[in-house]
């Protein structure tokens, strides 16, 4: 036991010994351990790799110093933090798988992540993480990392680097190149705010602009600071990056107020084209200074030389495009058919034109490289071909060709094309292909072809003319002329041309006149010459000449001359034919002159003894037969004069008589005769005249009158209705002393169609057949009146309306004569119209009882002492017994006519032979000769008439007047309550409303003058009477109120005399006339 | 500016007619009823031409005309013009001795009138 004890014992003493041992060891090992820790860690903290050992549940367990100053921790900050929370989180799946494989017991060479410091920086680390298991199960993990984030960065930047430039070969588009810049900057840089500004005028252009704060919040910058930036890096003319106290202290410096956030860091680079800065490149963030580096600097600097380089090469681009885009709109755009071929005669380039045309011709469209000798097509003849080939070879050898060749098109037509061909020179001086260029010449093609054809025409003209054209200098040399010359005048072209003019033509002095007339005119035409023929005749040549203006201030004469050697011969005998012709009228107008004596002569007998058988004792049906006698006997002597007078115009006869005349007087006369026939057919005739008329012209009153009764004659038979027919005569122009005149006849009948106007004034013309029965006459009325206007140097007209009327109207010049050239005619005048105060004794001889009678009455009515004798023995008897003053002798009387009355007459040996004055139906003016011949004094025309008769008396006997007295004048004139005319004259000065009131003023004066001439004539107060009396007559007349004007004016005159004869009567006259006015007043107002 | 016209006339148609046709001429008219206004009105002021009837109450138009003659002032040559009715009294150098240019004979011709007034006032007399 004590063995087992000492045993124990002594085991128990070993054990202690070795317990001691291992104590010491232990505290050796310790000590040891203690000391290696210390050193290890010095160790791992002198390395610059990063170590760090952290448990399965990523505590940290140490971490070398390496690793604090990269990551930024502090010491003591190491044990609050997590492995996994300084892995970069993008990182930190991949990072976590790895660790779980290396727990698995898989061994990873290479463990590769992401760190991210304190500040969020990334750190690209590499290295070797080992796996401590105790008990099978991991206890910790060791790490040794290296930092590559510089080589990665490195190899980033080359990667970017290279992506950057392939951009830039790549794109061409500004707005995707920086686009695809700004992709890869951010994919490896993380850049998200990016901006290319290009400078312009007044600041700055993005071209380019991505901004986190815009992107990311949605923020509106201003854009401030880059502005600000931009503006400072052109300044200091280098890359820079700034910092956001350096934004601001630039900002202060500048004095610029900024509105943006700033950026945490800046990076810009100026952009550079041509080496002159053309904007700016910049990175910037908001968020981590340290983000960039001047290596990014480097590589946003090289981003900007590649964004020069992609600008300069999208210029020369542009400049190439450019230049080919002008080269091709020329080739296009030129009328010119261009196109070129090779050696094979291929093409090799062609324009629109040129496949247009080739289209045209051939049905096919070009292709490139399209072989001509290839080319199989009916439109495409061996012909043609060879034809182009052949040209195309002498090209090849170096000669240039143009030619013009023509070409049919599918269509038939035939165009014509100028060909230029022309080598292409290679540098070397090959020729490798022709160029060619076409221009369509059809039409300058077509128009040579016409002028060649017009030119052959006028040859052929010239060739075949009949006439000589000739053409000839200013001196007369010939140098030009038709060959028709050889023909006509014996020469050839050629013997003519180079000599002068008038060595065959014209003789000198009417060459002369001709060259003056040419000058003048220009052309000479009719131009009469004689020219003398190759054998010595003359012939008569007729040319129409004219000066040609060849170039600049040179002449040439052409004309054309013709024979004209056998027309004038022609013309002498149509002269001569129409001498005859002529002869052969006057002898049908003498016949007709004594046709009319032949008729008017029984004429006369039957409408005498018609009248003679009305004045005897007849039963009713007998008066009947008598009174159509007499109608149709009467009309037949009217056609007859109308007949007579047209012979007479007709014949040329027709000469004026011109006198001095009383124009008034023509229209009382007028007035006088057609009145009643016009109060017959319920018309009422009136007549106005200007105020402006002379007193006397020289005209023939006779025919005057003849065209005035003649038109107002038609307007009474054209106006079967009640209405007015209006006279009047307007002077219308004054050159001192001739004036001229329109008359107008104005009616209200039936009128006439505007188609039939033109028939009127034609020879024996009435407008409609049908009417012929209802309107008598001989239709040759207007044609005669159309005759005597005319040689009264006036017209005559017509303006009507269907069934309200016409006016005719004429016009008619004749020259004002004074006073003393006009006195006789003067006192004659009145003669007419006034009995004379010293009789005339007259004989009247005529055979014919009727002609005597109203002979006999005209005179005695006029004043005359009437002898009447009906045979030229009666005559003979009278003048032995009794002293006449004058004689008026029929010519045709039986037993002794007026020619034989008045021979024996004169050879009575009377002591004072009387004036005789034959009567009788010759009318012409040239009979008056022939009777003043046989030894009468001078003529009257039968039918007589009042005046012609008067009038004779008075020129033969000068009779002085019986003064007149102006109230039988006046009441023998047809007075208008209202003169249209006058008032319509006051229109023209203010309308219708200045008639108004001037007719109103009128109206209340003129009721008063009336009223107070009433009362002062009813006490006696005779000069206030007329002083009323002569104020409303100036009054009235000047507004036209006639009739009103009238009555004043006949009482004034009798007051002056004091006389008062029925002056109550009249007064009260005044007074209706006054009343007729107030009514027509009202009446004209309102119409 | 228009020319002035005194129109002197007893007759109010007259008067009135003479006063509107020339209104329309574009005269400036001034009326009146006898020959003393007629002085009264050259006296105060000056005028172009005188248009007046030769009968007239108070003053008739020959002894205006010789008092316008006798005036002192520049209207003393003023042009005037009679118009009257009744002619055949007075004779052209009756009315020339009494110091009157011309003469419009009544009934009044509206073109005469115008024409008459234009040839005294457009020649500048």
């Amino acid at each position: 036991m004590d063995l087992a004890n000492q045993d124990i014992t002594s085991l128990q003493k070993e054990n202690q010994l070795l317990r001691e041992k291992l104590e010491k060891a232990n505290e050796a090992y310790f000590t040891l351990a203690d000391k290696t820790n210390y050193h290890l860690k010095e160790l791992f903290d002198s390395s610059n790799d990063l170590i760090q050992i952290f448990k399965p549940n990523g505590e940290f367990r140490f971490v070398n110093e390496a690793w604090r100053n990269k990551l930024g921790y502090r010491e003591n900050e190491i044990y609050d933090l997590k492995f996994v929370e300084v892995i970069h989180p993008e990182h930190r799946k991949q990072t976590l798988e790895n660790l779980l494989k290396i727990t698995a017991g898989s061994r990873l060479e290479r463990f590769e992540t992401v760190l991210k410091t304190k500040y969020g920086k990334n750190i690209y680390v590499i290295g070797k993480l080992t796996c401590v298991f105790e008990d099978d199960e991991p206890s910790e993990f060791r790490c040794v990392f290296f930092d590559i984030t510089e080589r990665f960065r490195a190899e980033r930047a080359q990667s970017l680097y290279y992506k950057i430039a392939s951009i830039t070969i790549s794109r061409n588009n500004p707005e995707d190149f920086y686009g695809q810049i700004f992709q890869e900057l951010n994919e490896i840089l993380k850049v998200r705010s990016f901006a290319v500004a290009l400078k312009t005028e007044d600041g700055y252009n993005h071209a380019f602009w991505t901004n986190e704060l815009e992107s990311s919040q949605q923020k509106r910058l201003n854009r401030d600071v880059e502005t600000l930036l931009y503006d400072y890096i052109y300044e200091r003319g280098k890359p820079m990056i700034i910092y956001n106290e350096g934004i601001e202290k630039i900002a202060q410096q500048k004095k610029i107020k900024l509105t943006d956030e700033l950026p945490t860091i800046w990076l810009g680079v100026l952009i550079y084209m041509d080496s002159k800065a053309i904007g700016v490149l910049s990175v910037f963030s908001y968020q981590d200074q340290s983000a960039y580096n001047h290596k990014d600097l480097e590589l946003l600097d090289f981003i900007s030389g590649q964004v020069t380089l992609s600008m300069e090469r999208q210029q020369n681009t542009e400049k190439i495009q450019n230049q080919a885009a002008r080269i091709n709109a020329i080739f296009e755009s030129s009328t010119h058919q261009i196109w070129s071929v090779d050696r094979n005669f291929k093409f090799t380039s062609f324009n629109q034109n040129y496949a247009e045309a080739f289209e045209s011709y051939y049905g096919i469209t070009p292709t490139l490289g399209l072989k001509l000798t290839g080319i199989q097509n009916k439109m495409l003849r061996k012909k043609a071909i060879s034809f182009w080939e052949g040209k195309y070879n002498k090209v090849f050898s170096g000669n240039p060709l143009n030619f013009q060749t023509s070409q049919k098109k599918l269509n038939g037509e035939k165009v014509w094309r100028d060909v230029f061909l022309n080598p292409i020179y290679r540098a070397d001086g090959s020729i490798k292909e022709i160029s060619a260029i076409a221009n369509d010449i059809t039409e300058k093609k077509l128009s040579e072809t016409a002028l060649k054809e017009s030119e052959e025409k006028f040859r052929n003209i010239f060739e075949s003319f009949q006439d000589i054209y000739f053409r000839c200098n200013m001196d007369g040399v010939i140098s030009m002329v038709s060959p028709s010359v050889k023909k006509v005048i014996g020469y050839d072209q050629k013997d003519l041309i180079g000599k002068n003019i008038t060595d065959f033509f014209f003789s000198k002095s009417s060459m002369a006149t001709l060259f003056k007339k040419l000058y003048r005119d220009k052309q000479v035409q009719n131009f009469e010459g004689e020219v003398h023929t190759r054998d010595g005749q003359t012939i008569e040549f007729l040319s129409n000449v004219r000066l040609i203006k060849r170039q600049k201030n040179t002449f040439e004469v052409e004309g054309v001359a013709r024979d004209f050697t056998r027309l004038k011969e022609t013309n002498r005998q149509l002269v001569e034919a129409k001498e005859l012709a002529e002869r052969s009228l006057q002898i049908k107008e003498r016949f007709l002159a004594n046709m009319s004596h032949e008729i008017r002569t029984p004429m006369n007998g039957i409408i005498g003894m018609i009248d003679l058988l009305g004045t005897t004792a007849l039963d009713r049906e007998q008066s009947e037969y008598i009174k159509t006698i007499k109608k149709s006997s009467d009309s037949l002597l009217m056609i007859l004069n109308d007949i007579l007078d047209l012979s007479k115009i007709e014949a040329g006869k027709m000469q004026l008589r011109l006198q001095p005349t009383n124009l008034i007087e023509t229209f009382e006369k007028v007035y006088a005769l057609y009145s009643q026939q016009a109060h017959l057919s319920n018309n009422t005739l009136y007549y106005h005249l200007d105020e402006k008329l002379p007193k006397f012209v020289l005209a023939d009153e006779t025919r005057l009158a003849q065209v005035l009764s003649n038109l107002t004659s038609n307007a009474i038979k054209f106006s079967p209705n009640k209405g007015n027919i209006n006279l009047s005569i307007r002077v219308m122009e004054v050159d001192e002393p001739k004036y001229k005149f329109k008359v107008s006849i104005k009616d209200s009948g039936i009128g006439i169609l505007p188609a039939d106007i033109d028939k009127l004034f034609q020879t024996f013309s009435q407008i409609d057949s049908s009417r012929t029965k209802n309107y008598s006459g001989t239709g040759l009325g207007l044609a005669i009146s159309k005759e005597l206007v005319k040689s009264m140097g006036g017209e005559i007209g017509v303006a009507s309306t269907p069934g309200l009327g016409s006016t005719f109207w004429f016009t008619f010049v004749a020259e004002e004569v004074s006073a003393e050239t006009s006195s006789k005619v003067l006192e004659e005048a009145n003669f007419v119209r006034q009995f004379t105060e010293s009789n005339p004794k007259i004989l009247l001889v005529d055979d014919n009882h009727i002609n005597r009678t109203v002979a006999s009455s005209i005179l005695k009515k006029s004043g005359c002492l009437v002898t009447e004798a009906s045979s030229g023995k009666m005559a003979i008897e009278q003048v032995e017994e009794n002293t006449y003053d004058l004689i008026f002798m029929d010519i045709q009387m039986p037993e002794m006519d007026g020619v034989e009355t008045t021979h024996r007459i004169k050879n009575l040996g009377l002591e004072k032979v009387p004036p005789l004055v034959a009567m009788t139906a010759y009318s012409m003016e040239e009979d008056r000769a022939i009777f003043l011949s046989k030894g009468l004094d001078d003529y009257i025309a039968k039918p007589i008439k009042a005046t012609a008769l008067i009038e004779k008396v008075k020129t033969w006997l000068h009779f002085e007047p019986k003064s007149v007295s102006s109230e039988v004048f006046e009441e023998n004139t047809e007075e208008l309550i209202i003169n249209q005319n006058t008032l319509n004259h006051l229109f023209k000065y203010g309308g219708k409303e200045l008639i108004e009131s001037v007719l109103e003023d009128f109206d209340l004066e003129a009721t008063e003058q009336v009223e107070n001439a009433l009362n002062y004539a009813k006490n006696g107060e005779l000069e206030k009477t007329r002083q009323e009396l002569h104020t409303l007559k100036g009054n009235a007349g000047t507004l036209g109120i006639e009739r009103m004007a009238t009555a004043s004016r006949i009482i004034e005159q009798q007051l002056k005399q004091n006389d008062t004869t029925e002056l109550t009567e009249k007064l009260n006259h005044l007074a209706d006339c006054l009343g007729e006015f107030k009514e027509s007043y009202k009446n004209f107002i309102t119409t | 500016m228009s020319k002035k016209i005194i129109v002197a006339e007893d007759s109010s148609v007259i008067q009135n007619l003479t006063k509107k046709i020339l209104t329309l001429q574009n005269y400036s008219i001034h009326t009146v009823k006898n020959g003393k206004k007629v002085i009264d009105l050259l006296e105060g002021d000056d005028y172009d031409l005188v248009l007046m009837d030769i009968h007239m109450p108070v003053m008739d138009g020959m002894e205006c005309a010789r008092e316008i003659r006798k005036m002192e002032n520049d209207n003393a040559k003023i042009p005037i013009i009679a118009i009257t009715g009744n002619a055949n009294n007075y004779s052209m150098d009756d009315f020339k001795a009494a110091g009157i240019n011309g003469y419009l004979p009544k009934p009044l011709n509206y073109d005469t009138l115008v024409e008459t007034v234009n040839s005294y006032l457009t020649n500048g007399n």
